[in-house]
């Protein structure tokens, strides 16, 4: 067993892993089905009114079922590491990219990377990672689990700027940060990193602890805009019909 | 009262009728009104009283710069009637005045108090006796204030949106200049936020007979797609932050460039009694007349020393008010003075008013020749004559306070008699009136050519674009700024023919009435005791006068006390200087600078859960932590009875990997870490370079390369940034990840919990098998966790550390599993009840900056001989040689009194000697416990140490040992 194996969320015997917005989003109508290991929020009760949220103004979707690994290591064996782990992605400054299977590999820093996948993929990614990563130790890299260290919300809907705004002073003008654009910094007061995945879609992600605060800031600066929480397959539908 | 005809720049909607209550009661308006304009439409004079007089005050600026029309609207206080608009159903009342504003008690300071209230009587009173100052705090607590706010309110009623906006170019200010700039700029393609205090672009534009170019200018301005901000003052200039105030929300606008045109400030005259309603600014005058059609008043005297009052003359007779004279400062007549002989109004050239008369308006006016003004001459060769308004234009003042705060710096003009702006920091441009080019045929090429410069900063491609066109318009701008004649007077402001009187040449009104300063009640008078009593700078006298320090931040009074001061001084008004800019530039609620009230709170995934078991919830440095379940004793007490259940998720925990892992934190750690075995947990202290306790916790090694450090709750961010600092200090191989957030920890503990884990784990839990101090992998209820076996409250337990997605599932587990034996969940406080009971310290509480782990019996946790140097080691070693001369021990007490924390320890003389640093009644034990420090003459087994609290002294005896189990059976059972 990996000396690190308990950081992994992969329960046996049919315990749920729940996001720290699950209450929150209960209280808000969502409807929970298990996913991936994963109690998710997919739906809400009125597809419309999500609809209308994601097309026309703003919505926020709970993501923190997201897999995601922090990758260390020398900044040369990093991007050799990446490489090797994503099936060729090659690493920017302040820009994720984004393998073939979905998955984002954001650079934090010159040492540091945090790769985010879809739960489905987590089990693949987690192993091609620490294959990639598992070399002699004088040219040593760690994979660190830190899926339960990060709460994640998309905000999506052409508002979704104009939501961010009202917590965050990430500038998101996408002459300055376009798809890929990866901000680590303040987020709602606290320290966090700013994925922007589409035009009208921006993944925030703060420590799990803050969930729940994070969700109550944007649920509130929302509300001021029309918006409010989407389920996962409105999200998925969405991006359908934008051809994502 | 009667509206005047449509006006042409109106505002109002005459088929549009809504109303309000002011004072309770029903004020009609019409939809664009302003609650001052439909105040004033329904015949109120008085809008507020002032503030330390309590003198009436009328409508003055209708610009919002001045505090006289100050409201509460619907509660909230500090709404300027001039500027609000009035809205259906509002409840508006008036501020400062008691019982009401037409009688006022207060008012009585203005009959008697004057003598006795001059600047800063009250530091000089209500001295003595002492025992009364309770009573003084109390009287002038309910004498000052503009206003009360609601003792509760629900937070929607007040809440603020914070809106981030990143920009290329802020442009602040929408008159004129601002628009041509904004539109300049963003035609060029530069992303364009435009910030305007008015109700709409425009400035002066709007009562001066320019609305359509305004209203045109405004539109092609979002044409090309700038952002624009009404009713939204900027506040500040921060280092390139700008804080815009908008209604609810407050617009943090963050832009690569900076125009600045704010305009001027129209400035009041100081002559007695000008405080009384009836007097007002010409651009206050003519706005009522121009936007909300309005007559200021029937009969007129216009006092002025420029050109904005001729023309005011003009638009007031045009509206319907007869002009009684026309007093004008300056020497000589201007153009204009022919157009209003032409239209029957007299001018009396080198005259201004002295005095107003009336009680509760103006009824008459004082003009007197300039040279004779203010001297008891006038009323010999003056003139005085029935009115009801006296309509003021003292200049213009540039106001420059924002740009000031983004670094410009201003300096006296001689040729212009203004305090202009001699140097712009980089990135920031100025424009029209605050740049010197207010006259209509400069504004718009001054504005643009700001606008054009900054776009060209932003993009060098754009500079070659509008080279042309910039070379065009400074040579426009140039040309008008022909320099005056060596020696000339002061020259003729930019769009006046004729120069001002210089500050010296106007009168010196020493009356007791001559208000300087709205908002404070600052008379020219108090200005001169001020200096006389050596308060002679700016600076010092603003602080002893307040004079601009009110709601208007100097906009009315700046000038004038400058002037005021150079007259008593002898000085130059550029010795003198103007007053430090400081934010807020407008008034703002507090409210507003606070956001929205959703505090930060960090909870453990289990937290949901401990609301349901009726958990007391507290804030525990940034944390949300269930405090007790209602019965902490109990709790305690069935920890030694059975077992109970603790969320530790809170401790901070820290992965350090890498080939240079031990070697980091034996650099780190007062004892050996990197002698530690795969599988075993050890305590370990953390001392500054100064050999000071700043954390404890405890080290666990998973592999040869990988170790698991916990740390306390609320030291976790300072650890993980010191291992972070030395780590970059150091460059070891070692990857350092914070995984606090990531796991759920709780803590099973009591002598039944290795069989209650037993039914939960895969693991073997017998005691050979898992020993004291021990770490292991497996699952618990499924959940893959790591194990510790360690404890901090005294008995059998075992921490689980686990993904935190499965907080409340391992959670509900465990107490499922132990319900057969009672297990009971507790909180933090019987935990600081068991941990006291075996003497762990808590760092924080019962050490502090100064505590070494020698004085705080932890020297055993001190190996001085390892082979490496840590940090601290130095420090510690020297502490060694030179014993504390305090120490940290427990001691016991008899059970009925639990000492305060914080409570003295006595030596033999009555000496305070240490302090008490923890205490809690054990009933476990049968009495109180505690920790404190003592001195180390006194920290032996049985010492007997006096404890002083509050009045009270009590023995108590001093214990070294823990008090529970002292040689640690239970935790290795």
């Amino acid at each position: 067993m990996s000396a690190l194996a308990f950081l992994t969320p992969d329960a046996v015997g049919g315990a749920p892993a729940r996001s720290p917005m699950h209450r929150l989003a209960s209280a808000a109508g969502a409807r929970a089905r298990e996913r991936d290991g994963w109690q998710i929020a997919s739906g809400y009760p009125d597809p419309g009114v999500e609809r209308a949220r994601l097309g026309e103004g703003v919505a926020f979707v709970d993501r923190s079922s997201l897999c995601k690994l922090e990758l260390h290591a020398g900044a040369p064996e990093l991007r050799g590491v990446v490489a090797q782990a994503s099936g060729g992605v090659r690493l920017e400054p302040r820009a994720a990219a984004r393998s073939s299977d979905g998955t984002w590999w954001c650079p934090v820093t010159p040492s540091r990377v945090l790769a985010l996948a879809e739960p489905g993929r987590a089990a693949t990614v987690r192993a091609a990672a620490l294959a990639a990563a598992g070399g002699p130790l004088e040219v040593y890299a760690t994979v660190v689990d830190v899926t339960c260290g990060l709460a994640a919300l998309t905000l999506a809907g052409p508002l979704a700027a104009e939501l961010l705004a009202r917590f965050c002073a990430i500038d998101v003008r996408p002459e300055i940060t376009p798809v890929g654009g990866f901000r680590p910094g303040s987020i709602a007061r606290t320290p966090g990193y700013l994925l922007r995945e589409r035009e009208d879609e921006l993944l925030v992600l703060v420590g799990w602890a803050l969930g729940e605060y994070l969700w109550t800031v944007v649920a509130d600066a929302a509300e001021r805009l029309g918006g409010g929480p989407v389920g996962a397959d409105a999200l998925a539908e969405h991006r359908e019909r934008a051809g994502a | 009262m009667a509206r005047l005809p449509p006006q042409p720049a109106e505002r109002i909607e005459r088929e549009r009728e809504i109303s309000f209550t002011f004072d309770g009661r029903v004020v009609r308006a019409f939809e664009g009104d302003t609650i001052g304009s439909a105040l004033f439409a329904a015949g109120r004079r008085t809008f507020s009283r002032s503030f330390k007089y309590h003198r009436r005050r009328g409508l003055l600026c209708c610009s919002g710069s001045c505090p006289n029309c100050l409201v509460a609207v619907d509660g909230a206080p500090g709404a300027r009637a001039c500027t609000e608009p009035a809205r259906d159903g509002i409840s508006v009342k008036h501020l400062n005045a008691t019982p009401s504003l037409e009688l006022d008690v207060m008012s009585l300071t203005d009959a008697v108090g004057g003598p006795f209230t001059p600047p800063g009587f009250y530091y000089r009173t209500f001295m003595r006796p002492r025992r009364l100052w309770p009573l003084y705090e109390w009287v002038l607590r309910h004498a000052a204030g503009l206003g009360r706010l609601e003792r509760s309110r629900s937070e929607r009623a007040w809440r603020t949106e914070y809106r981030r906006r990143h920009a290329d170019v802020l442009v602040v200010g929408g008159g004129h200049a601002g628009l041509a700039a904004a539109i300049a700029a963003a035609e060029l393609g530069a992303d364009v936020v435009l910030a305007d205090e008015g109700r709409e672009p425009g400035g002066r534009l709007l009562w001066e007979g320019g609305h359509e170019l305004a209203r045109a200018l405004a539109e092609r301005a979002r044409a090309a797609g700038v952002e624009v901000l009404r009713s939204a003052p900027a506040l500040a200039h921060f280092d390139g932050l700008v804080p815009v105030w908008q209604g609810d929300t407050l617009h943090q606008v963050r832009a690569r460039l900076h125009v600045y045109a704010t305009g001027a400030i129209e400035q009041p005259l100081v002559f007695e009694r000008n405080d009384l309603p009836g007097v007002m600014l010409s651009g206050g005058a003519r706005r009522l007349a121009a936007l909300y059609a309005l007559r200021p008043g029937e009969r007129a005297v216009i006092a002025t020393t420029c050109d904005r009052g001729l023309a005011a003359a003009l638009a007031l007779q045009e509206a319907g008010v007869e002009i009684a004279a026309v007093a004008d400062a300056r020497g000589a007549p201007s153009a204009a003075v022919a157009e209003l002989e032409a239209r029957g109004i007299e001018t009396l050239q080198g005259w201004t008013v002295t005095a107003a008369h009336g009680r509760r308006a103006v009824t008459r006016a004082t003009l007197a020749p300039l040279a004779s003004a203010g001297a008891r001459a006038a009323e010999a060769s003056g003139r005085t004559l029935e009115c009801d308004l006296i309509v003021v234009s003292g200049g213009d003042a540039p106001a420059s306070a924002l740009v000031a705060q983004a670094g410009a710096r201003a300096a006296y003009d001689g040729a212009s008699g203004q305090f202009v702006l001699a140097e712009l920091p980089r990135g920031v441009f100025a424009a029209g009136e605050l740049a010197g080019d207010g006259a209509p045929e400069r504004v718009a090429a001054s504005g643009e050519l700001a606008g054009l410069e900054a776009a060209a900063a932003l993009d060098a491609s754009l500079a070659d674009v509008s080279r042309e066109r910039m070379s065009l318009l400074r040579e426009q701008l140039a040309s008008a700024h022909e320099p005056a004649p060596a020696g000339a007077a002061p020259a003729a402001r930019a769009h006046d023919e004729l120069p001002a009187p210089a500050h010296d040449e106007l009168p010196a009104p020493n009356g007791a009435r001559a208000f300087v300063c709205y908002c404070e009640d600052v008379t020219a008078k108090d200005i001169g005791r001020g200096v006389r009593e050596g308060y002679d700078s700016i600076e010092l006298c603003k602080r002893f006068t307040t004079v601009t320090m009110g709601p208007c931040q100097g906009r009315m009074c700046q000038r004038s006390s400058v002037g005021l001061i150079a007259r008593e001084t002898g000085q130059e008004l550029d010795a003198v200087g103007t007053p430090t800019a400081r934010p807020p530039w407008a008034a703002v609620p507090l409210g507003v600078l606070a956001g929205r009230p959703i505090e930060p709170a960090k909870r453990s995934s289990i937290h949901g859960r401990h609301r349901e078991l009726g958990a007391r919830v507290q804030w525990a440095g940034d944390w949300r932590r269930a405090y007790d379940y209602g019965d902490p004793e109990g709790e305690a007490l069935a920890v030694h009875a059975s077992a109970g259940l603790i969320d530790v998720s809170t401790l901070g925990k820290l992965l350090v990997r890498g080939p240079d892992a031990g070697e980091f934190l034996d650099r780190l750690y007062t004892n050996r870490i990197s002698t530690l075995k795969p599988g075993r947990v050890r305590y370990g202290v953390l001392t500054s370079d100064a050999g000071r306790i700043i954390d404890d916790g405890t080290i666990g090694r998973l592999d040869e390369a990988t170790f698991y450090v916990t740390t306390t709750s609320s030291g976790a961010g300072a650890v993980e940034q010191w291992f972070s600092w030395w780590l970059a200090d150091w460059g070891l191989g070692v990857h350092l990840s914070d995984v606090t957030q990531a796991l759920a920890a709780v803590n099973l503990a009591g002598p039944r919990s290795r069989a209650i884990l037993s039914r939960l784990t895969d693991l073997d839990c017998a005691p050979e098998a898992f020993t004291y101090l021990d770490a292991r992998q497996g699952r618990v209820a499924g959940v893959g966790a790591l194990l510790l076996r360690i404890g901090f409250v005294g008995e059998l337990g075992y921490e689980i550390h686990f993904p935190a997605a499965y907080g409340e599932h391992v959670w509900d587990a465990i107490l499922a599993a132990g319900e057969p034996e009672e297990i009971r969940p507790f909180g933090l406080e019987p935990q600081r009840i068991l941990r006291l009971q075996k003497q762990h310290i808590l760092v924080g509480q019962d050490t502090d900056s100064e505590s070494t782990p020698l004085g705080a019996a932890l020297g055993w946790a001190v190996k001085l001989d390892k082979d490496e140097d840590f940090i601290g080691k130095w420090a510690l070693a020297h502490t060694a040689e030179h014993p504390a001369p305090s120490a940290l021990v427990g001691f016991t007490l008899p059970d009925g009194f639990v000492p305060t924390e914080g409570a003295v320890v006595l030596d033999g003389s009555g000496a305070v000697a240490g302090q008490v640093t923890s205490a809690r009644r054990s009933r476990q034990l049968g009495c109180v416990i505690g920790m404190a420090w003592v001195p180390a003459a006194l920290a032996g087994d049985g010492a007997s140490v006096t404890i002083a609290d509050n009045g009270t002294r009590v023995s108590a005896s001093v214990v070294t040992e823990p008090f529970h189990d002292p040689a640690g059976e239970l935790l290795r059972s």
